[in-house]
């Protein structure tokens, strides 16, 4: 996976492996984040489901934008498979 | 309408690569791609399968762009399994920010299965509230039944669009 941030002042590309980017262990940390902030909404049952879903879309879809936003004052985030 | 050369400029940029990169993936020059850009000549067309690939987007949507294709159903023998189908959102704020979402089917069925509210949009407006209404289970149905195309289009009071298609 590659998250790609470019704004006016800085410019950030970073490539993971989506395998070590979204297993169990992240999920359990990503849930207890989001939990921390927003009870009950994801669990990590539900997020492993989900990091699981888009690894195996990381293999159909490999290059794939997945978000791309680009701001009205021209920052980009750019989320791809 | 945006023309091809303007579209692969956007798909490479969103890759993040270089002209050289893409002229070495394809085997061409890095001249050939620079004209392809500025629309002074066009990909040749055994390039656009190959170009399609690259960018991991449809040859329709390379060739007549993301906002061009109507709603069609297709019939069995020629319908797409539910896992190569992606659900395009395209999201136009009226303060000039874009969003765009490329969601695998099968993403979107996991989402609602874990039962991950999919649209939030921000504000307590009207086209959040649209949003809101709108049933992504109905739609992955849909896709299983062969429906593509553009699904639908939101335009809110305050100049906000949204765009949804089935690729």
């Amino acid at each position: 996976m590659k998250i790609r941030i470019a704004s006016d002042e800085h410019r950030f590309n970073i490539t993971l492996p989506n395998g070590l980017l979204l297993n169990s262990v992240t999920a359990g940390m990503a849930a207890a984040a989001v939990n921390k902030y927003a009870k009950g909404i994801l669990s990590y049952e539900a997020l492993r489901a989900l990091f699981l879903e888009v690894r195996k879309s990381g293999h159909h879809f490999k290059g794939m934008p997945l978000v791309y936003v680009h701001s009205h004052d021209g920052d980009e985030v750019e989320i791809v498979l | 309408m945006a023309s091809l050369g303007t579209r692969i400029n956007e798909y490479r940029r969103r890759r993040n690569i270089t002209q050289e990169q893409l002229a070495e993936a394809m085997g061409v020059s890095s001249q050939a791609v620079s004209k392809w850009e500025n629309d002074i000549s066009c990909p040749d067309i055994s390039l656009l399968p190959p170009l399609s690939d690259y960018f991991g987007v449809s040859l329709d949507v390379l060739l007549r762009g993301e906002g061009n294709k109507p709603i069609q159903i297709l019939a069995e023998n020629q319908r797409k399994d539910l896992n190569q189908l992606v659900l395009r959102m395209i999201i136009n704020s009226s303060e000039g920010d874009l969003v765009k979402l490329n969601l695998p089917m099968p993403l979107v069925k996991a989402g609602l299965q874990t039962g991950l509210p999919l649209v939030q949009m921000g504000d307590n407006n009207s086209l959040g509230d649209a949003m809101r209404q709108i049933d992504f289970s109905a739609i992955i149905q849909w896709a299983e039944n062969g429906v593509i195309g553009r699904l639908l289009e939101i335009k809110s009071a305050s100049g906000d669009i949204v765009e949804m298609f089935i690729e």
